[in-house]
């Protein structure tokens, strides 16, 4: 399946190819992002890093950490 | 995953496993600030209280938080804004407190490093780059709004600041001066900041210090605060970027390491603070604020800066 992605820290947004039934926390460590520097949004709202993605998601990985 | 209160979904979970919808978590993490507060006696009945504000999502969230929690003695809080004078950087984010403040009445007092010292952070970086002086930005700014906060803090009448500073942002700190061998300043560290006590010196507290980034965020947004990504210009130069990036790796790996961390230091505060609090401080000759040495550091900065201003 496939999910588009907004990573707010790199201001960029990807499309990532993912396994059926894969999660946030799946999609988390083919970025090599860490789950303590973001919250995830799924298709406008919060969810855990345990949240199943389907095909079409639309998920922003908000920056925990501030710019200064 | 769900709430393990309502079965709601959940958008949080926590260190112990504990799956938390939006509702459960803002309770979870306003009785964890409260608790904090009331266990360390970080504000007492009737104190007057300065949030010192960045802009940014930790101080706003705190701001907003305590504005709630003492809405019966909103004459005893107000807001504390330090514009730093960094170009594309503080000014976007202080127009967004700006406007929090007003929508919510909360009184907010701003002062500028330009009125307060005649140079503004880019100016000082600029000369000191210049002429070699080797004084890094975020030294600049971190020891000249800490003084500026604490001269009004006191002018003003307030007897605590309270400042956004969350887990990760003290994780960060101990490990930093564990690496630089700085009991000294460890011993500064805690809920409650300072080991002296001078009339001088309006004490710092902390009410997010057992709350992480990650917590503090989503409680931002579930309140309705912005929560942006403008980055310091000159954050790139900094140490504890570093040390942030090892600890979330080392967190992902090993769940905890910051509450381990954190929580570990405290136990040997007490030790410090009895170590270093002996030392005595004098006052400023210059600003009159306490200072270890003649003339305090921001006034040492301060003088070291004005011969190279122009004009």
């Amino acid at each position: 399946m496939r999910v588009k992605v907004f990573i707010q820290r790199l201001r960029e947004t990807r499309i990532i190819d993912l396994e059926e039934d894969s999660r946030i926390e799946d999609l988390l460590k083919i970025l090599r992002i860490s789950a303590s520097e973001v919250v995830p949004v799924r298709n406008g709202l919060i969810v855990t890093e345990k949240e199943l993605l389907r095909e079409g998601d639309e998920v922003k990985l908000l920056s925990v950490v501030s710019g200064g | 995953m769900v709430c393990e209160d309502c079965e709601k979904k959940a958008v949080y979970i926590s260190l112990s496993g504990r799956g938390l919808c939006s509702k459960h978590f803002k309770k979870y993490f306003e009785t964890k600030v409260i608790r904090t507060i009331k266990k360390h006696g970080l504000i007492e009945y009737g104190e007057r209280v300065l949030v010192a504000c960045s802009g940014g999502k930790d101080s706003t969230a705190l701001l907003s938080l305590l504005w709630r929690l003492m809405r019966n003695k909103r004459e005893n809080i107000a807001a504390i804004a330090i514009d730093e004078g960094i170009s594309g950087y503080r000014d976007v984010k202080l127009k967004g407190l700006v406007e929090f403040c007003r929508e919510n009445n909360i009184p907010l007092h701003t002062y500028s490093f330009k009125e307060q010292y005649g140079f503004t952070l880019d100016e000082a970086v600029k000369i000191s780059r210049e002429n070699r002086l080797k004084i890094k930005p975020c030294y600049i700014c971190g020891v000249l709004r800490r003084s500026l906060i604490n001269t009004h803090a006191r002018r003003l009448g307030f007897s605590k600041v309270a400042t956004g500073h969350n887990l990760d942002d003290e994780a960060q700190t101990i490990l930093m001066n564990y690496l630089r061998g700085n009991p000294s300043l460890l011993a500064r560290l805690g809920p409650k900041t300072g080991i002296v006590e001078d009339e001088g010196f309006v004490q710092r507290v902390k009410p997010f210090y057992f709350c992480t980034e990650k917590e503090d965020t989503i409680y931002a947004l579930l309140t309705g605060i912005e929560v942006d990504f403008v980055e310091c210009p000159y954050h790139v130069e900094n140490y504890r970027l570093e040390i942030r990036d090892f600890l979330n790796r080392l967190d992902s790996t090993v769940p905890g390491v910051k509450h381990g961390l954190v929580n570990n230091f405290l136990k040997m505060l007490p030790l410090l603070k009895r170590e270093y609090s002996s030392r005595s401080l004098g006052h400023c000759r210059v600003c009159g604020n306490p200072a270890a040495r003649e003339v305090c550091r921001a006034c040492m900065i301060v003088e070291k800066i004005k011969p190279f201003l122009r004009g």
